[in-house]
């Protein structure tokens, strides 16, 4: 690669976070520390039922015995700092608690934010149909097309909200597909969750809206621990999509989401992020260790769950969602595009667990490394013995960007079925010289060669996300990759 | 239960640490020959390491736990005569414990089966093994400049090479099985190819006797000087020799512009555990091929490490296996290319059956130097059964950007429309599966340069497949 290419590798890799900056407005915190008078708090805070504050509590207790046993998951090819659990606050409210009939009411300070982050949110409403839930630092600040998604039974609101409303559903399925003995981080957001979002689709309903939410680390020194609970009833359809920046930080901020998703009969789900959080600087300093557990089960036959998701953020990132193929002809689909830079970690992949007959499951997954990151796949196919004519297809991609950087793929293959076939394929190489030399030959600049080049690659993932999104997505990995060039 | 298992596992530990004092002395005094002081740091890693913990990353499909809580009898029935004894037992010597498989086909001589299943060269050199050691004369023309002798003797004859070669090439803290074989290993074979010695005879090695309900820790030194070129090919033939245990630690070093054509075949019977580390040092423009054949055995665990440590190297590690019953069998492979412009190409393939679990776990390790780095993996398993499991980690780690690598993996039965095809012919179902499962298999027998070996491991194939069908 000739100097210029250099050039401008060095310059993607060190350009400035451009969504970092901190919204002034007040929040109610807990205190400093876990406890179990910490996970008490929250709970009456948010004004819980006593079995959901059992069940936090048991949460609580199951963390603190892994805790003890030294459990903190250490097989990622990831490096992650000892994170101190006590020294985190583990739940920041905005004070006033805001209720709004329009945008015009909402804190002009938090407008302000969500404009510098690109996020039209007025547009998005009136002239795009998508229903803006925007979770800053835990609590659900606005949600609109209220109305429509009335009409048609859909509850989509905030957890906290649907903790009240609709309790029968959450006792139903919360902690259905992870439990929170599931892993340590999902034990953790278990205990201490401070709110997120909630979705049901009724029977027979084809969601008319992508439903989405924009989750926003704020506070300096917080933890965010979101919940998201999706259920769809047989024959019906939803798009989810998500989307996060989050401000400039000089300390480390931990991140433990879940995310739970139940298909039944016929039912299907889309699933969409953007992940874009503080990266941490240029020596990896600050940043977001994002500890994410997602994962959805095809509880009913002919069932589908698609994740798609587009990684560009957090110091740290340890993400892997997953699809429990139970029922039977039920389908699977993971797309992920990882872009890494700086000192970057992400050891990201999925699991995809046939259990039912005639289960198949797609895997596609393109990393790119830059700078001095590390960018893992990290994926798990098991068919297990009554996941009869089980198929799955796997392929991950990985480019480099830079000589200091790694790209890995660690895919398992558990195959306990003689009727399943499994196929996996692994790719790892650079932007190729001809490649650009061809571009250039053609009067393309060697930067546009390297864009057009990396968009390629990804292309096959961006195209899988709702239109709106897929724009902004690449939009962010032309950014990411360049700094300055929209 | 998990507990029992560490306690067992602990026990085993102290037991073997233990007869290891006794076997070389609890103190160093000071006067010891390298490989003494190297084989105290492999028990030191080994005891620091332990067997394998059943969440251990790299024996995740293969619990090694559960094998040494029912093999106990290497841990608890003290067979530390046999560690005692130096040098290898003369044939036919009554066995040393129990006597409780006394009857003289199983006792410490060749087992009788072995005879014919086992696979004879016209031409070359022939060396037989008896727990590892070297049993009887070398039969067969040795070429000017190629020595085959016990590790024992080469340590006196040729001590500069011994000790230039011997422990080098093994990384104890990879695998506790290979701390174990070096710190224990009092014996083995070593055979050296001098500069420039071309030839293409056949080194034989046949590991055909093994006393019966033994275990042991064989150990294999194999050196190509520069522009040397050999062929090596070890066998371990079916034995009655029960549940024995063998662990054994290769190392072999290619030189620059060397050339070492390697093939393991392992047919031991379906008690046997066999444990197998091999670690393969290349050196510049030099070229490294190995099959790795398993076509018997209980528990059979390759570990298999490559070093190509210079520039253009070419390193080609094949594999097959065929797994029956309930065998176990789990090839771990890791190349780890440190230095620019080389090539690898790994090419795994196995048949399940019955209960049987296949495992291959491979990783392709690009280290930051390792520019131009040309790197190929592809594993393929068909399972043949329901009950039969497949397990497979094909991984890429990759430090350095202008690389090509790449793996694949496929697991499933045979092709129903390859099926139909020859059915369509006038081929039985039976013929039609055999015809596609040998096809399947001889793509890796047909990469073996030795035509004899080729050819037994093709009625071999046979035998073995149109049994499964």
């Amino acid at each position: 690669m000739s100097d210029n290419s250099t050039e401008l590798l060095h310059q993607v890799a060190t350009s400035e976070y451009k969504y970092g900056f901190v919204t002034d407005i007040e929040s109610e915190k807990a205190a400093i520390g876990l406890s179990e008078d910490t996970v008490r708090f929250i709970s009456a805070k948010k004004n819980e039922p006593e079995w959901l504050l059992e069940w936090r509590l048991k949460a609580y207790r199951h963390f603190v015995s892994l805790m003890e046993l030294g459990e903190t998951p250490d097989w990622a090819h990831l490096r992650i700092p000892e994170i101190d659990f006590q020294a985190i606050s583990y739940y920041s409210a905005p004070k006033k608690k805001p209720e709004y009939e329009s945008l015009n009411e909402v804190d002009p300070e938090l407008l302000n934010t969500f404009k510098r982050l690109g996020i039209p949110v007025q547009e998005q409403e009136r002239l795009v149909g998508i229903v803006v839930d925007v979770v800053m630092d835990s609590v659900s600040v606005t949600t609109t097309f209220n109305a429509e998604l009335d009409k048609n039974g859909i509850i989509f609101c905030s957890f906290g909200e649907a903790v009240q409303k609709h309790p029968e559903l959450i006792k139903k399925y919360l902690g259905r597909v992870v439990p929170y003995t599931d892993n340590f981080y999902a034990a953790l957001n278990s205990a201490v969750f401070s709110d997120g979002s909630f979705c049901y689709i009724p029977k027979g309903v084809r969601c008319p809206v992508e439903l989405s939410t924009y989750f926003r680390i704020n506070e300096s020194g917080t933890g965010q621990f979101e919940r998201t609970l999706i259920v769809v009833e047989d024959g019906s359809y939803v798009s989810y999509l998500e989307g996060c920046t989050a401000p400039q930080r000089d300390e480390n901020q931990l991140h433990a989401a879940v995310v739970e998703i139940i298909a039944m009969d016929d039912a299907e789900v889309k699933y969409s992020t953007i992940q874009n959080w503080y990266p941490g600087n240029a020596d990896g300093v600050g940043g977001i260790f994002n500890f994410v557990t997602k994962r959805g089960i095809c509880e009913g036959n002919r069932s589908k769950i698609s994740w798609t998701q587009l990684e560009t953020g957090s110091s740290i990132t340890w993400k892997y969602p997953s699809c429990i193929l139970k029922g039977d002809d039920s389908v699977g689909e993971f797309y992920s595009v990882a872009f890494t830079k700086g000192r970057q970690q992400a050891d990201t992949g999925t699991k995809m667990i046939h259990l039912g007959k005639n289960t198949s499951s797609t895997i596609i997954s393109k990393g790119i490394s830059a700078g001095n990151s590390q960018n893992a796949y990290r994926g798990l196919v098991r068919m297990t013995a009554g996941a009869e004519n089980g198929r799955n297809f796997s392929q991950c991609d990985s480019m480099l960007l830079g000589d200091r950087c790694g790209a890995h793929t660690y895919p398992y293959l558990e195959i306990l079925n003689p009727s399943a076939k499994v196929e996996h394929e692994a790719t790892t190489s650079k932007v190729g010289e001809d490649q650009i030399f061809y571009c250039k030959q053609r009067g393309i600049s060697e930067i546009d060669a390297i864009k057009l080049i990396v968009n390629g690659f990804c292309k096959e993932i961006l195209a899988q996300l709702p239109m709106e999104f897929a724009v902004e997505a690449r939009n962010l990995l032309a950014i990411e990759l360049e700094g300055s060039v929209g | 239960m998990s507990i029992v298992a560490t306690e067992q596992n602990q026990s085993a530990i102290d037991r073997l640490s233990k007869q290891f004092d006794d076997l070389v002395g609890s103190k160093s005094d000071g006067q010891e020959s390298s490989w003494i002081q190297s084989r105290r740091q492999a028990m030191q890693a080994f005891i620091q390491a332990g067997f394998p913990k059943k969440r251990s990353e790299s024996y995740k499909y293969t619990p090694v736990s559960k094998w040494i809580e029912k093999h106990s009898h290497f841990a608890n029935e003290a067979p530390s005569s046999l560690f005692a004894q130096s040098g290898p037992l003369p044939p036919l010597s009554a066995p040393d414990s129990k006597g409780k498989s006394g009857d003289s086909q199983s006792a410490g001589n060749r087992a009788t089966k072995a005879a014919s299943t086992s696979w004879k060269s016209k031409s070359g050199v022939e060396i037989h093994t008896q727990d590892g050691h070297i049993s009887g004369s070398v039969v067969g023309n040795v070429p000017t400049g190629l020595t085959v002798c016990s590790l024992k003797e080469a340590s006196l004859k040729h001590p500069q090479l011994f000790s230039a070669y011997l422990s080098k090439a093994v990384v104890l803290d990879r695998d506790p099985f290979a701390a174990l074989a070096t710190a224990f290993a009092e014996d083995g074979l070593f055979i050296h190819a001098s500069e420039s010695v071309v030839t293409d005879e056949v080194i034989s090695i046949h590991h055909d006797g093994l006393r019966s309900e033994s275990f042991v820790q064989p150990r294999v030194l194999i050196v190509a000087e520069k522009g040397a070129s050999i062929q090596v090919v070890e066998h371990f033939p079916h034995l009655n020799a029960g549940r024995t245990f063998e662990n054994r630690v290769a190392e072999i070093f290619v030189a620059a512009e060397a050339r070492i054509d390697h093939v393991l075949m392992v047919e031991r019977a379906e008690e046997a555990l066999f444990v197998n580390s091999l670690f393969v040092y290349q050196g510049e423009k030099s070229y490294f091929r190995t099959n790795t054949i398993t076509l018997g055995g209980g528990l059979v665990r390759h570990n298999l490490n490559f070093l190509p440590n210079a520039e253009e190297c070419e390193t080609h590690l094949h594999g097959l296996y065929v797994a029956k019953g309930y065998a176990h069998v789990d090839n771990h492979t890791l190349v780890d290319h440190a230095k620019p412009n080389c090539f690898s190409n790994e090419m795994f393939k196995g048949i399940v059956t019955d209960q049987a679990t296949g495992v291959f776990n491979g990783k392709v390790l690009v280290r930051q130097d390792a520019q131009k780095t040309n790197a190929y993996q592809s594993s393929k398993c068909i399972v043949l059964d329901r009950g039969a499991r497949t397990y497979a980690k094909p991984e890429l780690e990759i430090y350095a950007d202008d690389v090509k690598c790449s793996h694949g993996a496929t697991t499933g039965e045979l092709d129903e429309d390859a099926i139909f095809y020859l059915r369509a012919r006038g081929i039985s179902k039976d013929a039609a599966k055999m015809l596609l499962l040998e096809a399947f298999a001889r793509d890796v027998v047909d990469l073996i340069a030795a035509e004899g070996v080729r050819n037994y491991l093709y009625d071999r194939l046979h035998h073995l497949l149109s049994v499964t069908k």
